[in-house]
């Protein structure tokens, strides 16, 4: 036994390790080779890393000058820095395969890539491709109804939702989806009108094949004299760009619009600027594309004068259909400016746009704006293309954080960033908005920091007349060290 | 004339000198450590012989071993002559009486130390000398034990060298075979031989080692004309039992190596034509006949031992010509005294008849039908588990890639110094690629057969190593229970050849490591030799898995301090340890310049492999049955590790220490499994951790039934009995199931594998140039994984979309992180969209995403894809989604350029420049493949125009162009790879100059080689004692 003894005691000790190691708790996890991306507002990420910066530009008519005026596009490219950037556009249409143009950019200075004059087409999109990330590049459409200018997007996505479609009267509405990778994509798209959702069979597994543009008209696909037309797509192979390109024609709505569609739902949509008045309508438009019914609470903000005790409005909006409402509807609601703000306890479940027709001129001017998703509010703000009427405020900043912030605007000039004047030393109290008119630097890309984070809202001449103006978000710039 | 004088200047003994009778000089060659010799020297001390002296020869060169012999012996003989003469066999040590005693006028006695004599049988076999004018005689020998019992009386001797001792098993001696007569050849234990004749005959034919020494010498003797005669009135007890008193006794190969020899160096000229062909056929015949009967080491030495009479052709021719000298009987003459037909075929039918077989070795003895019937089984099992695999082959499965098609091609590349893997680099090869080359060829390129053979030949090996550790039956035990282990089969279906080197590696280890260890009291140059074989064992285990070659010599040393605790000495723990120290050192001297690749920073990495998964799941009951693969059986085999703890209980004296090494090998193991299964990356694969647990399953039962038979059976009645019984019910139990690995005949390996299924899908490289392809993924479903981009991602870069074995060795790399993982890392953080011309350059044709490789990863259990993954590479706008099967997603890298190609304008701009930004703008697909299938040892020529030559490796200027007879070295291009200028339209030719110091390498290890496949022989080699006369007989021989 004497021999025996030490055995057992090194066996129990090694069985007794054994059992130590079996107990060790493991948490099972998951191979990570990058955190989805998630799409979502277009946004301007800078990080010290970047090898080449890819924006993509959701499309625009480039037929050129007609009699009724240009039918036309401009990629712009925007470089805020000390340094020149290099760039390739590559130009998707319907039929030929994609354009490629080099193109530089100065310090400090911006770069119009025309595109009506690099090739003529009905539809054109762009892809571009710089080596530096802080160029930011924005889309502007020219159309006779009114130009656009939108910003593009640095993510592709497999799916895109439009909360706001208008064929009524006559209005025109088409889906433009480019395809700007080398494999096809096989797209589905679901409509949900007044009537409820549909899914037309000429649109399910529709391919859009590999480097083009594909263009959906929605009044074609049977979608005629539709005073809601909400649009979900989803890419079961490949990822696209979506926009939409409306031509308002009546039913209460005037104008053009191109704009990217949402490439994401979710919970939280901002829009800094909005307006009560008599002779201005504003709706929101709130499209639920999930499974389940979604209650959304509407919140106005920005009104000295509404009570403290105001109370947002609840509204139920029921699987893949939309509700439009009223801004006015909102109870004890000042004339004047004010923000908004849908949000939901259900998780990223909506698709929220905002349309305001408001007079101009001897008419009126419809524009519809795509809010900023609650991931998109940032401290800093880019405003590549910015009205050239100094005289009228132009950028509308709206504080989304509970305590006041102070606010920094620049105008990037051929010296460099410059504080615009009339902006020093601002200090917007929590959910206050401001209206920024850019004077003497009108024209020039702004820079808007805050000390906390905000949303900044632009609005632009409709064309060179004047007359009547359109909303769109400035870019918020992410930093990522 | 000096007089003969011993070596201190004395004279020499000269007692035998004159008088009536013949001196007789007594030579008895001793072992170091004989038990019987005392007994032997008071036999001589008791001869009636007036004129004898006693020579004693140790073989040995230990003076002190000598001395105390010599201690011995004068105790009972004071005039005793001891020397040492080196451990050289008995043939070589006896011959030394030629040196040690002068003279010719009188008689040797040749002797082993377990012979006691009659006191009257010198004199008797000295007086029939003179009556039969003998040259040779020999005793009546019986069992030392029982001298009732005839030893041997002589030896009849067939045509073809087989001895016939005429005797029945325990034949008694009733003077039966008493009249004293000729006998064609006599036992070596005890001989009487004219002093001029033996020095005539030159002695013993020294290359005999402890078998056939006899049969040549009197055969010899007949050649000259001596006769040799049995002189049964004189009596000499032999103990015998050579084979079990020898730390390594003669082979089956050996001594039929020796009777050739003697047979083809004896027979006379014309007669030899016939005897060489018919002694062909009797060895396949008697070999065939050996298989058939389940002996197939015999059957193997039998058929192999004719090609030993090519390869020792000039010692045969030799001995020839020293026969030549001394012949004076004809050929014809000599064979009418050898008895016709074949003794063998003679001694079967009488061994049948008496119903004893053919067994007469103790080996023979020793297999009984028990043995043959249970090795059957388990080949069977074998052959009918693996059916599919014989006849398809092996399906390139997780490590078991397929074997690179050309060995020569394999020893170029080898030899190049230029190492092809991944984006290939100038550095040292994997040793086990040239170790593959050699066999491929001695296999005549048949590839996938020397594949087979090395999957069945590592199970085999396992079982064969430790049926040889465990002494008996219990051997036998222990290799059922390690044939059931599920391992090894679970290993082959999802391809984990690093399990399976384990699995044959570790019985080796342990074997050689005891070897080692029992021989602590045993020469210098045994302990050499078995150093050695350890040594060899690991690294060839290392050349395929290093993780393999370490386990096991841990296993070693768990072993090793597991017999201290139990109470084996300290010394022999200690010497097993320091042995797999040495032999640690040795395998990492071998394998170099290789073995140097290992102390980069992520060394440890490459030695233990990629990280199976991001956190375990198995579980201790799925590591407890050795769930490594779809072959894993139900969970039955656990019941074994209670036969393996009971004998923890039962065991006694050195059974405990088997016990204690089995449990505690187990046990370790197994909590090093455990631990790697959690999620321990730094240790090597779970499987190959759980070949030492198995083996020690293995030990534990082949010890439980040994200490049954030997501790518990026959003893009082106690707890011993029921547990022991308890144990051996519950190894059947374990056991059985494995006859159900044997239903599928592939042990369940997938039919469709994910490296067949790349392989045909992706383009042939002929086609459009020479490109490689990115496989990324989980590192369980990368074959040959061994870049890790992130926990539970890894990537692998393969030419053309081949794996072959070569994927399954690490490379160092740094360019191929740098450049492959700082794309992925631009692809990860969504920094570029152009990923596909970053890396182009490089060749990157093809990206490949595994997700079902049908054996760890199923269609009905997939393993999931890296998060982000599939996502990321659809962000780019270079790669291409192409059609492919549900087991993988691949995209074409659009951008990709050639291996080596020429350049188109944009990319030969952009070449000079370099710098991620730049290659990300830059248009690379108008480049055009040339020089399709160049490699570092072949350099196919084409003709080009001017422009830039673009070679996707990285920067070496040890890669040139000859272009029209020119050489042009390259430059840097795209920041990592070479480009090389050509000025106007020619024909040129990539070339690879092979570094200086691969020469040298190849020097260091053809001498380190050499040198331990020597130390393997070391203990043949032994050093020889020089020899002064000591005796001096009369000059003149003794009357005939």
């Amino acid at each position: 036994m004497n021999r025996r003894l030490p055995a057992l005691v090194v066996t129990l000790g090694l069985a007794g390790a054994l059992a130590s190691v079996v107990s060790w708790e493991t948490t099972p996890t998951t191979a990570v080779f990058a955190t989805a991306s998630e799409p979502g507002t277009p946004r301007l990420v800078i990080r010290g890393d970047t090898v080449s910066s890819t924006w993509f530009c959701g499309g625009t008519p480039a037929l050129g000058t007609s009699e009724n005026g240009e039918y036309g596009g401009e990629v712009i490219l925007t470089n805020p820095t000390d340094s020149p950037a290099s760039s390739v556009v590559s130009i998707f249409t319907i039929d030929r395969d994609p354009i490629v143009l080099a193109v530089d950019v100065d310090p400090r200075s911006q770069q119009i890539v025309d595109l009506d004059a690099v090739v003529s087409a009905p539809y054109v999109s762009a892809m571009v491709e710089v080596d530096r990330p802080e160029v930011a590049v924005e889309q502007v459409s020219r159309h006779p109804a009114g130009d656009a200018v939108a910003a593009c997007t640095t993510t592709t996505s497999d799916e895109w939702y439009v909360a706001d479609g208008f064929t009524a009267a006559g209005s025109d509405l088409r889906l433009l989806v480019t395809n700007p990778y080398p494999s096809a994509a096989i797209i589905d798209v679901e409509i949900s009108t007044s009537a409820g959702p549909r899914t037309p069979g000429e649109l399910q597994g529709y391919v859009v094949p590999p480097g083009s543009l594909r263009v959906l008209n929605l009044e074609d696909a049977g979608f005629r004299d539709e005073a809601v037309v909400a649009i979900g797509l989803v890419a079961s192979t490949g990822r696209v760009v979506v926009a939409k390109d409306q031509h308002y024609l009546g039913g209460g709505r005037l104008g053009h619009l191109t704009a990217l569609a949402s490439p994401a739902t979710s919970d939280e949509w901002w829009f800094a600027d909005g307006a009560f008045a008599s002779d201005v309508a504003e709706r929101l438009v709130i499209f639920n594309p999930t499974d389940d019914d979604v209650q959304a609470d509407i919140v106005v903000l920005g009104v000295p004068g509404l009570e403290a005790d105001y109370d947002s409005t609840a509204l139920t909006v029921p699987s893949r259909e939309v509700v439009v409402f009223d801004v006015a509807g909102v109870p004890g609601l000042v004339e004047g400016p004010h923000a908004l703000l849908v949000t939901t306890w259900s998780g990223p479940s909506l698709v929220v746009e905002r349309v305001v027709t408001r007079p101009a001129g001897q008419s009126v001017v419809s524009s519809t704006l795509l809010g900023a998703q609650g991931d998109a509010l940032a401290r800093e703000w880019f405003v590549s293309v910015t009205s050239t009427d100094g005289s009228q405020p132009s950028l509308v900043v709206l504080n989304v954080s509970p305590e006041p912030v102070t606010l920094e605007v620049s105008s990037i000039g051929p010296g460099g960033p410059e504080p615009v004047a009339s902006t020093v030393g601002l200090v917007l109290e929590a959910n206050e908005r401001l209206d920024i008119a850019l004077d003497e630097v009108a024209g020039r890309p702004i820079v808007v920091a805050a000390s906390d984070v905000v949303v900044v809202e632009r609005l632009i001449e409709r064309n060179d007349s004047g007359i009547g103006r359109l909303s769109s978000l400035a870019l918020p710039v992410q930093r990522v060290s | 004339m000096v007089a003969p004088s011993t070596p201190d200047g004395a004279p020499l003994p000269r007692s035998v000198l004159s008088g009536s009778v013949p001196g007789v000089v007594a030579t008895v060659v001793a072992a170091p450590s004989s038990p019987d010799l005392v007994e032997a020297l008071t036999s001589l001390a008791a001869q009636d012989y007036p004129s004898l002296q006693v020579v004693v020869l140790v073989t040995t060169a230990d003076e002190d071993v000598v001395a105390e012999q010599r201690r011995r012996a004068e105790e009972i003989l004071p005039s005793v002559h001891v020397r040492g003469v080196g451990d050289v066999g008995f043939a070589r040590a006896a011959n030394q009486i030629l040196r040690l005693v002068e003279g010719d006028g009188g008689l040797f006695m040749l002797l082993h130390d377990d012979v006691a004599l009659a006191p009257d049988a010198v004199r008797q076999m000295v007086e029939e000398m003179y009556r039969s004018n003998a040259g040779i005689l020999g005793p009546k020998l019986v069992q030392w034990d029982r001298p009732e019992l005839l030893s041997s009386v002589g030896f009849d001797v067939d045509r073809f060298g087989e001895l016939d001792d005429g005797l029945e098993p325990f034949e008694l001696d009733q003077e039966q075979h008493d009249a004293t007569g000729d006998k064609f050849a006599l036992s070596t234990a005890c001989l009487v031989i004219r002093a001029d004749l033996f020095r005539r005959l030159g002695g013993f034919e020294s290359g005999h080692r402890f078998h056939g020494e006899s049969l040549e010498l009197c055969w010899r003797a007949h050649l000259a004309g001596a006769r040799v005669v049995i002189v049964p009135a004189a009596v000499a007890r032999h103990r015998g039992a050579l084979a079990d008193r020898l730390a390594e006794p003669p082979s089956e190969a050996e001594i039929e190596r020796a009777r050739l020899a003697t047979v083809a160096s004896l027979t006379g000229g014309f007669r030899l034509a016939v005897i060489v062909p018919s002694m062909v056929l009797l060895a396949l015949a008697t070999g065939l006949v050996a298989l058939v009967r389940g002996r197939p080491r015999v059957a193997w030495a039998r058929v192999i031992a004719p090609l030993s009479l090519v390869s020792g052709l000039p010692g045969i021719l030799r001995r020839r010509r020293r026969v030549a000298a001394f012949r004076v009987v004809p050929d014809r003459e000599v064979a009418g005294l050898q008895v016709r037909g074949s003794v063998r075929w003679s001694r079967f039918r009488r061994d049948r008849s008496r119903g004893l077989g053919s067994a007469t070795s103790r080996v023979e003895r020793d297999r009984s039908p028990l043995d043959v019937a249970v090795w059957s089984i388990l080949l069977l099992l074998l052959l009918v588990g693996g059916r599919h695999v014989i006849t398809d082959g092996v399906r390139p499965v997780g490590e078991l890639l397929p074997f690179p098609e050309s060995p020569v091609d394999l020893i170029r590349s080898h030899l190049s110094g230029w190492w092809d893997r991944g984006l290939g680099e100038t550095a040292a090869q994997p040793t086990g690629s040239l170790l593959v080359a050699l066999a491929g060829s001695v296999f005549f390129a048949q590839m996938g057969l020397l594949q087979t053979v090395g999957v069945f030949g590592s199970i085999l090996l396992g079982w064969w190593g430790i049926r040889r550790l465990v002494p008996g039956r219990a051997g036998l035990v222990a290799a059922v229970v390690y044939a059931a282990v599920p391992l090894p089969y679970a290993a082959i279906a999802s391809g984990r050849m690093a399990v399976l080197v384990a699995y044959a590696s570790v019985p080796w280890a342990i074997l050689c490591a005891r070897r080692v260890a029992d021989e602590t009291q045993a020469t210098f140059e045994h302990r050499l030799a078995h150093v050695a074989r350890l040594t060899l064992v690991v690294t060839v285990a290392a050349a395929f898995s290093p993780a393999a070659a370490l386990v096991a010599l841990a296993a070693v040393v768990v072993v090793a301090v597991a017999g201290v605790l139990a109470g084996d000495p300290w010394r022999r723990s200690l010497v097993s340890g320091a042995a797999s120290l040495v032999a640690f050192t040795g395998l990492v001297v071998l394998h170099l310049p290789w073995s140097l690749s290992f102390l980069d920073g992520d060394g440890w990495t490459a030695v233990v492999g990629a990280p199976e998964r991001v956190s375990g799941d198995r579980g201790i009951w799925s590591l407890l049955r050795f769930d490594v693969g779809p072959a894993a059986l139900s969970g039955l085999v656990i019941v074994a590790y209670a036969a393996m703890v009971i004998a923890l209980f039962v065991a006694r004296s050195t059974r405990l220490v088997g016990a204690m090494s089995a449990v505690s090998v187990s046990l370790v193991f197994l909590v090093a499994a455990v631990a790697g299964d959690a999620g321990v990356s730094w240790l090597p694969d779970v499987g190959v951790l759980l070949a030492p647990v198995g083996f020690g399953v293995a030990l534990g039962a082949g010890t439980l039934y040994a200490s049954f038979q030997l501790d518990v059976r026959g003893g009082r009645f106690g707890l011993r009995q029921p547990m022991s019984l308890v144990g051996l019910v519950a190894l059947v139990v374990g056991v059985v199931p494995v006859a159900a690995v044997a239903v599928d005949g592939r042990w369940e390996q997938p039919s469709t594998t994910f490296v067949g299924q790349l392989d045909e899908l992706l383009v042939e490289p002929s086609v459009d140039g020479d490109y490689r392809v990115l496989v990324i993924g989980d590192p369980e479903l990368v074959p040959g994984a061994d870049r890790f981009f992130a926990e539970g991602i890894a990537y692998s870069l393969v030419s053309g979309g081949r794996f072959d074995l070569d994927e399954t060795w690490s490379s160092s790399g740094e360019v191929e992180e740098r450049v492959v993982g700082g794309v992925l890392s631009a692809m990860a953080s969504r920094s570029t969209t152009r990923a596909g011309r970053l890396m182009a350059p490089f060749g990157v044709r093809y990206v490949v995403v595994p997700v079902v490789d049908r054996v760890r990863s199923t269609t009905t259990s997939p393993l999931p894809v890296p998060e982000g993954l599939v996502d990321a590479m659809r962000e780019q706008l270079d790669l291409r989604a192409v059609y492919s099967p549900a087991s993988m997603i691949v995209f074409e890298n659009q951008q990709w350029i050639p291996i080596s190609a020429m350049l188109g304008a944009q990319a030969s701009a952009a070449s000079a420049t370099g710098g991620s930004s730049a290659l990300a703008r830059t248009e690379f697909g108008d480049s055009r493949p040339i020089l399709t299938g160049t490699s570092s040892w072949s350099a196919p020529s084409e003709a080009v125009g001017a422009g830039t030559l673009h070679l996707g490796v990285p920067f070496d200027d040890r890669w040139s162009v000859r272009v029209d007879g020119r050489t042009v070295r390259g430059e840097g291009s795209f920041g990592a790879v070479m480009s090389f200028a050509i000025d106007e339209p020619s024909t040129v030719s990539l070339q690879y100059e092979r570094p200086f110091s691969r020469w040298l390498w190849s020097i260091v290890q053809i001498v380190t080689w050499g040198a331990v496949i020597a130390a393997l022989r070391a203990r043949r080699r032994v050093r020889e004692v020089s020899m002064t006369p000591i005796i001096q007989l009369a000059d003149e021989a003794v009357p005939s």
